[in-house]
């Protein structure tokens, strides 16, 4: 095994164990990210079977088959993040709405 | 105009960082017509502070800015709350002649629309008084309207707005920032109300021009309004 090889297993070690923790409570996303750390484990360990999968499905290189699923996985991660920052802003307005709208109360919590 | 109608309505003035003294005339202005004047400052540094002692007046403060389209949002709850049967969206920086707002209102009054737009182009003289480079930005997102709602208006993003109660019930402004004038159309269209635009005239001064939109804030407008569409769907 190479030093690279290592160092990427390292990697995907740290980011499973610490995805495992950030979703303990949604097992769906955990069984998702789980999945995802076995196969990216196995690519580093056999290379080989990037380029077998890559000439399965028309690319000549597995290297650019990766490229192209990292490309899609940036986007829809990113479309996620894009979704969930608009309802926290929504629900964030929500609040400074109703805040804006009490009535003004004095010193000892009395509406004036 | 009875003074029955005209108290059974109030001007929101939506703030953010507006010089005192230019916010202090704005509001004198309509204070001096009788008006009931809602100041929405939407989280301004340091806090909108104004010198008149008149319960015509009130000035309620978002504690983080949020946007004109929030701001406005919040004016509109605050009408409904308060049971005003219409309001005018009025801007800070001086734009705004008082004296058009009986106009503006008149089709309201009349049933005639829900909804009435203040126009820039109806009359050649109003239009003249526009520099040219903002008329080619207001003549883009006519366009840009248009293609996004179907909806072809003489003006775009003219911040001076009447509405009558029912509008005032429909509207549920989600877009904080400038992309709300593009929303608020998709809602109007959605929501069958009426509308009609009314010509008024716009005094620009350097002040208003610096504080105006610029061309950046106009792209930056449009992807709002495209990523509204995308993820939210309109």
């Amino acid at each position: 095994m190479t030093l690279i090889q290592i160092l990427l297993l390292l990697l995907i070690l740290g980011l499973a164990l610490m995805y495992s923790r950030l979703f303990r409570n949604k097992h769906a996303f955990r069984a998702l990210f789980g999945l995802v750390f076995i196969i990216g484990a196995l690519a580093v360990i056999f290379p080989d079977l990037t380029t077998m999968l890559a000439n399965f499905m028309g690319v000549s290189r597995g290297a650019d088959l990766l490229f192209y699923l990292f490309i899609i996985s940036v986007v829809f991660f990113g479309a996620l993040l894009y979704q969930k920052i608009c309802d926290l802003e929504e629900q964030q307005t929500i609040i400074i709405r109703q805040m804006a709208l009490l009535p003004p109360t004095d010193a000892e919590g009395k509406q004036d | 105009m009875s003074t029955n109608k005209l108290t059974s309505g109030i001007i929101i003035v939506p703030v953010y960082n507006e010089d005192p003294l230019v916010l202090q005339r704005t509001v004198g202005g309509l204070l001096g017509k009788s008006y009931s004047v809602l100041v929405v400052d939407d989280g301004s540094t340091p806090p909108v502070q104004l010198n008149f002692k008149t319960e015509r007046l009130k000035v309620i403060r978002h504690c983080l800015n949020l946007g004109q389209g929030a701001a406005l949002q919040t004016g509109i709850t605050y009408a409904l709350l308060h049971q005003k049967s219409w309001c005018v969206s009025f801007d800070a920086d001086g734009q705004h002649s008082p004296t058009e707002i009986p106009s503006l209102l008149q089709p309201i009054w009349d049933g005639d629309a829900n909804i009435t737009f203040g126009s820039r182009f109806v009359r050649p003289a109003d239009r003249k008084a526009i520099p040219v480079s903002r008329r080619m930005i207001l003549l883009l997102g006519r366009i840009f309207n248009g293609l996004m709602t179907g909806i072809w208006m003489t003006d775009a993003h003219n911040g001076f707005r009447a509405f009558d109660q029912q509008a005032m019930h429909y509207l549920q402004l989600k877009e904080n920032r400038m992309a709300y004038a593009t929303e608020l159309l998709w809602q109007l269209r959605k929501a069958k109300l009426n509308w009609k635009e009314v010509p008024v005239h716009i005094t620009y001064s350097p002040y208003s021009l610096k504080k105006g939109q610029s061309s950046w804030q106009a792209v930056r407008i449009a992807s709002d309004v495209v990523l509204r569409l995308i993820f939210r769907g309109s």
